[in-house]
């Protein structure tokens, strides 16, 4: 395959996921603020990342849910608004047009063609919800084409690591920019505040029901770590995400017929993240692992992009 | 004025029109415009769409597409395909003596001045031979009709003709929407066009060791024609490439895939011949692959098609294709050319000048309805502009007579309404065939009594059938 069209393949899928993600994030932002009577914007803020905070305090006074809401979703002076990743990954996808499917094609189409109007506009709370299930939408959509449609070949490997190395980084920066703040207090006692934090991180991973299922009522800090990176059945931990990478690259070898850098650092991630539950999230040493794990995925990606001609 | 569907008691002409006829009476029409805009919504979301030039957002637009088929007999269609094979046998001979000995013009039936000071004819062509000595690969030839036997060439489309993909989606269209019509006629197939062209380019490449490495070279996304560029790119299995894939290597074309670089043999190329090399053609060009045609005249690469078949495009020359016809083949030309009148030449200026309210006058380098006149609709202060135009620069023209285009119904809120014609069948070459689509691509005027079908000036297309 054209190592261009690689490139767009990997990145249609990243910026989609990443596009998902960030309505996630919302999702869980809204549904906090309707149901809280807090006075307290914290939360909100707490769906603007680290990064994005200088460009977002440039422009508004404050972290209220409409100027969060308009910053995320289509503030051109955001680059990661919802809008520009969801054209960016139809712009990437027209031009690979070729290597898809007619369905997979056609979905990627048909929902910007479906949300393009929408967020072009300024967006109303009312409208919101509509607005969210749309975009989730588009990304169950396209993946369940992707994988009911699609050859197993390197056009979907390709695809399937771009959605597994945007998605584990967007799990690794919650737990390394929240994991502070909320998970690492050294507070014993859990207050109202806590346990909305932690309700909102899990949510904003989709991850609120199946946590609740797995472990009960129990919100403890440590479980709740434990859940998002090693947990090998929960679709947004590290584990999982790293195992689908590894299972991919691994795939690309045979195909290709070739010894790649990239799977042995996925393989070498793999075992650090199979090898134990952290007790206690009073941990320092867990600090350090998240942060060296986005370390290694950043390096994954660039060897990758090197090793497979990606542009 | 011709209309193919109805005749002048507004009964249907022929048979197969009679039963589409009453076919249509059956349907409610309301249920006929809901399916319109069904159809609109299916090219949406397949994302057959063009970009329009000159606008800097490159909107996506849709060519509006009329559900009301267009009837071709299948001998009224044997009789125009000899006749379009005829025409590209004598054209591609044309070429060759073009680049070569030049016989047609020490023999003086075209005058030397006429190629030699044209910007499509290119000298850098002269004395090569295209890998199987097959100049025209692809072509698109406009067609219209004015009666039931009388099919003009319009214009000959030789350089990057396209319009095949929406021949093929208008098909797939049709069948989702009306498969039971299908089931009444026997249509002839359209979807064999991207195989056919594979194999015909891979005929003209000749025997090398193993299958030839195709491609398709596009411009890139913001293409008016991008959709069919990806569109036969992916229906031949063959990568879809952009200049910045190319690089020279050994004095081959090569391109860096995921596994490592891979040598191209055949570029089906949908560029100008102007952007194609820098260092060869248009210096000022800021794409192209410069030292491209190096590599193609040391034969590593074939270019489909090859360049510099503009010349026997050229809007002056095709006044001379009836000559060239006869100078190649001895034979008579079975479709006829319109009435061409040469403004370089003093005694048809002065009559064009005369008569500009009734002539459509077309600039010789111009394509897609831009810089032309249609005397009769235009005002007389247009009329007053064009003729300073003509007056500056006459050899920039030709003049042809208004011809009234045949019309086929199509389907609108108050009912079957006529429309203007034209049809774009394709036709690719190779060394011992010539293949001539089945049908091909009719354009559709969609404003009342226009004559412009262009997808750029408000045209729209039709589904065309070839029926046995």
């Amino acid at each position: 395959m054209l190592g261009r069209y690689a490139d767009n393949l990997y990145w249609m899928a990243r910026y989609l996921e990443r596009a998902e993600n960030t309505a996630r994030k919302i999702q869980a932002g809204l549904h906090y603020s309707v149901t809280s009577r807090e006075e307290n914007n914290d939360l909100v803020k707490f769906l603007v990342e680290e990064h994005d905070k200088v460009i977002f305090k440039k422009k508004y006074n404050d972290f209220s849910l409409d100027n969060v809401l308009k910053f995320l979703i289509n503030d051109e002076d955001n680059e990661n608004n919802i809008k520009n990743l969801l054209q960016k990954a139809r712009t990437n996808g027209k031009i690979v047009r070729t290597a898809l499917t007619r369905e997979v094609s056609n979905s990627l189409n048909q929902s910007w063609n479906s949300t393009q109007k929408i967020l072009d506009k300024p967006i109303k709370i009312n409208n919101l919800p509509d607005i969210i299930e749309k975009i989730l939408n588009t990304g169950t959509v396209f993946r369940g084409s992707v994988y009911g449609t699609m050859l197993r070949n390197d056009t979907f490997h390709f695809i399937r690591i771009g959605t597994f190395i945007e998605r584990s980084n967007n799990t690794a920066l919650i737990l390394n920019t929240k994991y502070y703040r909320i998970l690492l207090r050294k507070t014993v006692l859990v207050s109202k505040i806590d346990y909305n934090r932690w309700e909102i991180l899990l949510r904003s991973l989709s991850a609120w029901r199946s946590f609740n299922w797995l472990s009960g009522e129990y919100l403890d800090p440590a479980a709740i770590t434990n859940f998002l990176i090693f947990d090998e059945r929960m679709p947004r931990s590290l584990s999982f995400c790293n195992r689908e990478i590894l299972s991919n690259l691994g795939y690309l070898q045979q195909t290709y017929e070739k010894k790649y850098q990239s799977f042995n650092i996925a393989k070498n991630t793999q075992k650090s993240l199979t090898s134990g539950i952290i007790r206690t999230a009073h941990n320092k040493k867990l600090y350090n692992f998240i942060k060296e794990y986005t370390q290694k995925n950043e390096k994954l990606h660039s060897t990758i992009t090197k090793e497979f001609n990606l542009v | 004025m011709y209309d193919e569907m109805l005749n002048r008691n507004r009964e249907a002409s022929n048979k197969l029109y009679k039963k589409l006829y009453s076919w249509l009476h059956d349907q409610n029409s309301s249920t006929l415009l809901n399916q319109s805009i069904k159809a609109e919504e299916l090219f949406r979301k397949v994302g057959i769409t063009f970009n329009v030039y000159g606008n800097d957002k490159a909107e996506e637009r849709l060519i509006p597409f009329d559900l009301i088929p267009r009837i071709i007999e299948k001998k009224e269609w044997e009789f125009v395909k000899k006749g379009i094979i005829q025409r590209l046998k004598a054209l591609n001979l044309f070429l060759k003596d073009i680049y070569f000995d030049q016989k047609i013009l020490k023999d003086g039936i075209i005058p030397s001045k006429l190629i030699n000071n044209n910007s499509a004819f290119k000298p850098q062509m002269c004395g090569f031979k295209p890998p199987g000595g097959i100049y025209i690969h692809v072509s698109g030839v406009d067609l219209i009709r004015t009666s039931k036997k009388n099919f003009y060439v319009l214009e000959d489309n030789l350089r990057v003709p396209s319009g095949s993909s929406y021949m093929i989606e208008n098909r797939s269209t049709m069948m989702h929407m009306f498969p039971e019509l299908f089931t009444r006629y026997n249509v002839k197939n359209v979807y064999d066009y991207p195989d056919l062209l594979f194999k015909s380019l891979i005929k003209c490449y000749g025997s090398h060791s193993g299958t030839p490495n195709l491609a398709v070279l596009t411009p890139g996304i913001y293409n008016s024609a991008y959709f069919e560029h990806s569109f036969l790119a992916d229906e031949m299995g063959v990568n879809l490439l952009e200049w910045r894939d190319l690089i020279i290597d050994n004095n081959k074309i090569v391109i860096k895939t995921t596994k490592g670089k891979e040598i191209i043999d055949i570029l089906y190329r949908r560029i100008d011949d102007d952007y194609l090399d820098p260092l060869t053609f248009n210096p000022d060009s800021l794409i192209g692959l410069p030292g491209l045609f190096d590599v193609y005249r040391s034969g590593n690469i074939m270019l489909a098609n090859a360049p510099g078949t503009g010349i026997a495009d050229d809007k002056a020359v095709y006044s001379y294709i009836p000559e060239i016809i006869k100078f190649y083949l001895s034979e008579e030309p079975i479709l006829k050319n319109v009435k061409t009148w040469r403004c370089s030449e003093e005694n048809s200026l002065k009559y064009v000048l005369d008569n500009l309210e009734k002539l459509v006058v077309k600039e010789v380098h111009g394509s897609g309805g831009y810089g032309m006149l249609i005397g009769p609709t235009s005002s007389k202060s247009e009329i007053n502009k064009f003729r300073k135009k003509l007056i500056s620069r006459p050899y920039d023209y030709i003049a042809q007579p208004t011809i009234a285009l045949s019309t086929v119904p199509i389907l609108t809120e108050k009912g079957l309404s006529p429309r203007h014609v034209d049809l774009r069948p394709f036709a690719l070459m190779s060394p011992n065939e010539i293949h001539v689509t089945n049908g091909g691509l009719t354009r559709v005027a969609l404003k009342k009594d226009s004559l412009l079908v262009n997808s750029s000036q408000g045209g729209g297309t039709k589904d065309t059938w070839v029926i046995d």
